[in-house]
């Protein structure tokens, strides 16, 4: 039907509520935790028979009903494996994590779903197939940031989460109808031989206008990000992990696909404007968190930080720029993937969120507070660990395209972000003086070992980048030479 | 075989660089043979320097080459060491000199608290001084200066929990100076050197390309002209050139720290300041002296700027010659004593040196007696510093009026202690006799005639000291050692052993004195012939032994000897002259054993002027300067931030309206900007 | 463009609704119903843009247009879950009561 990976996807999430029910007869409802772990890993090791496949023969086009194409190229196997690596880590961490709340086969269901639909959207090579998976991702999401309804702050925020992301994706719709009306047709390599010999038209001006609002609503751009704080705080953190590290990376890959195939006949202007964007992106995702309260709320701020120096790496227009981006993408899945889930133990034992009850715990919870500072120093972008290199090509980037003032912005903006970062360090590594903080233990080992795994991913690709440069060259070629 | 005598320079001062850490990592259950063992590694690094005796060419040098790192202009920096007689002889009298303290401060440092250190610096300090010797090139040699200067300042402050017992200076009511601050000030003295040599090595690099010593003397008439096309220019490269030597031998006006090193164990002053550290100047100066010979008498046109090397060297070294013989006639700790006899004596080498460039005649002579002289000298001081440290150890106190010793109890060390004083002296037949004259000889040659006079004047005080100081310390009528606060009776065996080979090698240089010079100045002659130095109009090739133009100098010290030494002899021991009334009849006599007495008012004046005006200029610059740079970066940044901040967090309002409001102004902002860009 | 002008006009003036929708209204139904006129206002766009030849119309325009009012209809669901659990935290439909979350 559609290509392994998501086949092998969908089954798992349709059938999760399945053994749920199951499971729950013999009072033992992790099992279908596991068994939703267990189908991510098949679908990692389909995405790897992929890229070999992609490695050697180009592009793989898929077929199916409804006459829409899926095709799986390099870009996209690096980007889908990023989620379901993301999504295996979390799907790991949330058995522990949830097992005080209700209604876990759905949850491991949407989970599913969620990334099912992610990896759809990589691998779409037509922009309705496009939309349907995105929306099939938002749906889910809408649904997993609200999952803990008994508290108001999960509802408010999905609700203003809801509406917003929405009127995104209904404004990205009415822009693939302007774009299906000057073409008549919304295959991705059909659209950029038609629109690369008309230049620049009104009407591309329009529908770009209309898919820049749409997706960048779900990438966290600056005026059109404000739910963002409140969706990723308000989720379970297994799911702020997922939505911070990979469903906003989903968006800046969508904006790169359609950038650089789509909107190729007018790309110097709608580069000048994401250029200026990113500027406004980076210095409200640095600006603000610098004396937040709300450990999740701080990261999903620095969340939007980052997103503005992937969309200066787009804004270079330039394969090592896309490059730098595409390193950033993994890069910081893995860094703020790790921060959350990292929140998410300290949360677990806490109950808070709030950093002035939560100084000195990296004290009697050793192994998070290291993972955690780990991330934290890798989010700054210090040397040996991942963070620095993709900032690093993202700022030789802009050098090399005459964009210098970007660079400088990046550099300043990371040095900024550094203050906050810091803080939380400091926070988590004061002497004790709370009592509750006395007691609290270590994390349960699931969870201690997902972040360990993360967490050496991160100093792995740090030290040893080379693999990963390949790779997103690789895939950053594919996007703008074909 | 072959396979060893290559390797032999490398590992000359590999082992003891290894040899400094060598005693952390053996267990501590061993205890004193770990040391033992640093002092073996220092017997290899000597049996090396032996071993590179033979392989010494006969003509010209050995370059071997390595490779370290290379300069992002192109140029590399080698780690290449150079194997010429100069090195050779050197590096052998370093290991050779450095074993014996090594072998004497095993049994001397017995109980010190701070062992450990003082093991891993004398190491440390041996390898890089063997590392600096051998190098060929200006940043390696450079890294084996500052290694040396380093350990020098860990060695001279190795008391430096300041406790009262090692305090140096006084007698009171004079003031007192405490070990953590003299080695402090040799640090910043030979770092000021430093720093003005390394300048100077950048633009020598910037002209020549290369800080290989045998390519900058083979392409010397290429850069030399270069830079001597600017005026001047040679002239400051040549100072900030010799301020490092200077600071490192203790000249002037760099000599300041030397008498204060005193602080430190007697045989790190033996090692440091008598045999090896101080020459490390004179042997740079020796070894950049062929360059600016040829810039001065070879190269065509001749540079007269290169002279300036020459004149500055000689001068300087003259006049510390002079300036530090006068500081020793009144002082009155020993080992003061001796730290300015040492300056006095490194003068003299400096002054041979340079007069070996001021005309064609002299390089040979000159270039000889100076190093022949180093090497006597390196022999004899450290004889003395280890029989003061002796002697130190003996009576508890440093002050030379409360040493009194016999000479029936002590009879080795009064034997050995006099030998080496003699051979100091400059008495035939001893060693220092043949250097010194020679030194003496080539002041004439080269037509020097007012630093023959200086020369000749110092070696009147020098005399005058050295005899009042073995006076006071053996013959102030004592039989038998008496003091309260030490412990009486002959020297120990293992620290007898080495002085006692070094004052028998004194007299056995001695009787062997003119052959010795004769092979010395053969092999320096064949090595300028390698270098191109000698030309037709330097005629003189080889030293005559005895002939009337020589007998000059002899006669004129042995003269200058006696006149010096004969007050000496009436005032101390034979008591004939009554110091303290001659002092209060005669003012001018008072006036100037005050000025000696205060080190020339040099130590205040450096004081007053770099230590006093920067200390009172804290407090100022605390409040007016750096109270403002830090409140506005401590203070004014945050505000800054948080300001910002509050604002910047008013925008995230709550109420959803306003959300979709920013999205509202996005859409219709971008349809202006195509509303302004596709229409207009 | 091969439509004639009055369809594309009307098509974003109802977008143009939608979005003011949005913007003004407080009850969160109504949001809800300003989603639903986003989406058809996109959907009307593609039907309108979809024929070439007079009374022709390309199927996938029309595919793409079933799909989307799917899709609508599970937003909508959603939408309405969550709305029913606001009323049950709040008390009321007012959006403009849900601001706790803010800085």
């Amino acid at each position: 039907m559609f290509s392994p990976t998501i086949d092998v996807l969908l089954i798992f999430a349709l059938t999760t509520p399945l053994i749920g029910w199951l499971v729950e007869r013999i009072r033992k409802v992790q099992l279908c935790g596991v068994y939703a772990s267990i189908g991510l890993m098949i679908s990692l090791w389909y995405i790897y028979e992929l890229f070999g496949k992609v490695s050697s023969d180009g592009a793989q086009t898929f077929t199916s009903f409804f006459s829409s194409q899926l095709r799986i190229d390099l870009l996209g196997i690096f980007m889908a494996t990023v989620f379901v690596l993301i999504g295996i880590s979390a799907s790991v961490y949330s058995l522990r994590y949830m097992e005080r709340d209700t209604g876990i086969p759905l949850f491991y269901s949407l989970l599913l779903l969620m990334i099912s639909g992610m990896v759809g959207t990589v691998f779409s090579g037509d922009f309705f197939t496009f939309f349907v998976f995105w929306e099939m991702m938002c749906i889910s999401s809408y649904t997993l940031v609200a999952f803990r309804k008994q508290r108001w702050e999960p509802i408010e925020a999905a609700f203003k989460y809801l509406i917003m992301s929405s009127a995104g994706s209904a404004t990205l719709l009415f822009g693939m109808s302007i774009l299906y009306g000057i073409c008549g047709t919304l295959n991705f390599q059909g659209l950029h031989i038609a629109l690369s010999n008309v230049g620049s038209s009104v009407w591309l001006y329009v529908s770009a206008i209309f898919i820049l609002i749409g997706l960048g609503v779900k990438s966290a751009i600056v005026p059109l990000h404000t739910w963002l704080p409140d969706a990723h705080s308000a989720a379970p953190s297994s799911i702020s992990a997922m939505l911070s590290g990979v469903v906003v990376e989903t968006g800046i890959y969508a904006i790169c696909r359609v950038g650089f195939t789509v909107l190729s006949g007018i790309q110097s202007q709608w580069i000048s404007v994401i250029a200026i964007l990113s500027v406004l992106t980076m210095l409200v995702g640095n600006l603000t968190p610098l004396l937040q309260t709300d450990l999740k709320r701080l990261l999903a701020y620095s969340s939007i930080g980052h997103i503005g120096y992937m969309l200066a790496g787009i804004a270079t227009g330039t394969a090592l720029g896309l490059t730098g981006t595409l390193m950033h993408i993994f890069n910081h899945a893995l860094m703020k993937g790790t921060a959350f889930l990292c929140a998410g133990v300290i949360l677990y034992r806490l109950e808070t969120r709030e950093l002035k009850e939560m100084s000195g715990v990296g004290r009697r919870m050793p192994v998070t507070a290291i993972t955690f500072i780990i991330s934290l120093l890798a989010l700054t972008g210090l040397p040996p660990l991942n963070g620095f290199v993709s900032e690093v090509t993202i700022v030789l980037a802009t050098i090399e395209a005459n964009m210098a003032w970007l660079g400088v912005a990046v550099i300043i903006n990371s040095i900024i972000s550094a203050a906050y970062y810091i803080r939380v360090i400091r926070t988590i590594l004061q002497p004790v003086t709370q009592k509750k903080i006395e007691e609290v233990k270590e994390g349960p080992p699931i969870m201690l070992a997902v972040l360990c795994i993360l967490s050496a991913m991160i100093i792995i690709f740090g030290i040893w980048p080379d693999a990963l440069i390949n790779f997103a060259k690789n895939a950053a070629s594919v996007l703008l030479g074909g | 075989m072959t396979q060893i005598v290559d390797l032999a320079p490398w590992l000359c001062w590999i082992l003891p660089t290894v040899g400094s850490v060598v005693h952390f990592v053996l267990p501590k259950k061993m205890s004193r043979a770990r040391y033992a063992i640093v002092v073996l590694f220092s017997f290899a690094a000597w049996l090396m320097a032996l071993l590179m005796i033979p392989s010494m060419p006969i003509q010209g040098y050995r370059d071997i080459g390595g490779f370290w790192f290379s300069l992002p202009s192109g140029g590399s920096v080698g780690l290449g060491l150079l194997i010429d007689s100069l090195s050779v002889i050197m590096a052998n009298l370093v290991a050779f000199l450095s074993f014996l303290i090594l072998l004497y401060s095993f049994k001397y440092m017995d109980g010190d608290t701070g062992e450990d250190r003082y093991w891993f610096f004398m190491s440390f300090f041996i390898g890089g001084m063997l590392m600096l010797i051998l190098a060929d090139n200006l940043i390696f040699f450079f890294v084996g200066w500052k290694i040396v200067g380093l350990c020098s300042y860990g060695l001279i402050g190795h008391y430096y929990d300041d406790n009262r017992k090692y305090w140096i200076g006084g007698p009171p009511p004079f003031p007192f100076q405490k070990p953590s601050r003299c080695g402090l000030k040799a640090l910043l003295v030979t770092t000021l050197g430093d720093v003005a040599l390394l300048g100077s090595v950048i633009i020598i690099y910037l002209y020549s390309g290369t800080f290989n010593f045998m390519e900058l003397y083979q392409n010397a008439g290429t850069w030399l002209p270069e830079m001597a096309k600017t005026p001047g220019l040679l002239t400051i490269t040549i100072l900030l050139f010799l301020a490092g030597p200077f600071a490192k031998s203790a000249q002037f006006p760099f000599h300041e720290w030397l008498p204060e090193a005193m602080a430190g164990p007697t045989p790190v002053s033996a090692l440091i300041h008598a045999a090896t550290m101080v020459k490390a100047g004179v042997y740079l100066v020796a070894r950049t002296l062929p360059i600016f010979y040829f810039a001065a008498w070879i190269a065509s046109p001749n540079i007269p700027e290169a002279l300036t090397f020459f004149i500055t060297v000689a001068v300087v070294g003259g006049f510390t010659a002079f300036l530090a013989g006068t500081q020793a006639m009144v002082s009155l700790e020993l080992k003061k004593a001796l730290a300015y006899s040492t300056m006095s004596v490194i003068g003299y080498m400096m002054l041979s040196l340079g007069v070996a460039g001021m005309s064609p005649n002299a390089i040979v002579e000159g270039f000889t007696s100076g190093i022949f002289h180093l090497i006597n000298h390196g022999i004899f001081k450290a004889a003395l510093f280890l029989c003061a440290g002796v002697l130190i150890h003996a009576s508890g106190s440093i002050y030379i009026t409360d040493m009194k010793f016999s000479r029936r109890d002590m009879k080795f060390t009064w034997a050995f202690m006099w030998i080496a004083s003699l051979s100091l002296v400059g008495v035939p037949p001893l060693s220092g006799f043949w250097s010194k004259d020679g030194i003496l000889a080539s002041c004439l040659e080269s037509g020097q005639y007012l630093l023959f006079a200086l020369a000749a004047i110092t070696v009147c005080v020098t005399s005058f000291y050295v005899i009042r100081f073995m006076s006071i310390i053996f013959h102030s009528g004592s039989t038998k050692n008496e003091h309260p606060g030490g412990h009486s009776g002959e020297a120990p065996k293992l620290m007898l052993l080495p002085y006692g080979v070094l004052a028998i090698l004194t007299v056995g240089i001695g009787l062997l004195g003119p052959w010795m010079k004769e092979a010395l100045s053969n092999l320096f002659v064949e090595e300028f012939h390698s270098l191109n130095l000698l030309t037709v109009s330097s005629g003189v090739e080889h030293i005559e032994s005895f002939g009337f133009g020589e007998a000059i100098p002899i006669l004129l010290s042995i003269i200058m000897i006696v006149v010096g030494g004969y007050p000496a002899y009436l005032a101390y021991f034979s008591k004939k002259l009554n110091v303290e009334n001659l002092l209060k009849k005669y003012t001018p006599l008072n006036l100037l054993h005050k000025f000696l007495w205060n080190r020339w008012y040099m130590d205040t004046f450096f004081n007053k002027v770099f230590v006093s005006s920067i200390l009172a200029s804290r407090e100022p610059t605390a409040k007016y300067l750096e109270r403002n740079m830090d409140l506005a970066i401590n203070v004014g940044i945050p505000k800054l931030f948080s300001y910002i901040n509050t604002n910047i967090r008013k925008l995230q309002t709550g109420i959803f309206s306003i959300n979709m409001l920013y999205i509202l102004m996005f859409l219709v902002i971008l349809f202006l900007l195509i509303l302004v860009r596709v229409i207009i | 463009m091969i439509a004639p002008p009055h369809y594309l006009v009307f098509s974003f003036t109802l977008y143009m609704i939608g979005i003011y929708c949005l913007v003004t209204k407080r009850n969160m139904i109504r949001l809800l119903l300003g989603i639903e006129i986003l989406i058809n206002a996109a959907n009307f766009n593609f039907i309108s843009l979809a024929s070439s030849i007079p009374g022709l119309i390309d199927p996938l325009a029309l595919s793409i247009v079933t799909v989307s009012i799917g899709l609508a209809a599970s937003v909508s669901a959603v939408a309405v879950i969550i709305i029913v659990y606001a009323y049950r935290h709040y008390g009321t439909l007012d959006v403009r009561m849900l601001k706790r979350l803010k800085g």
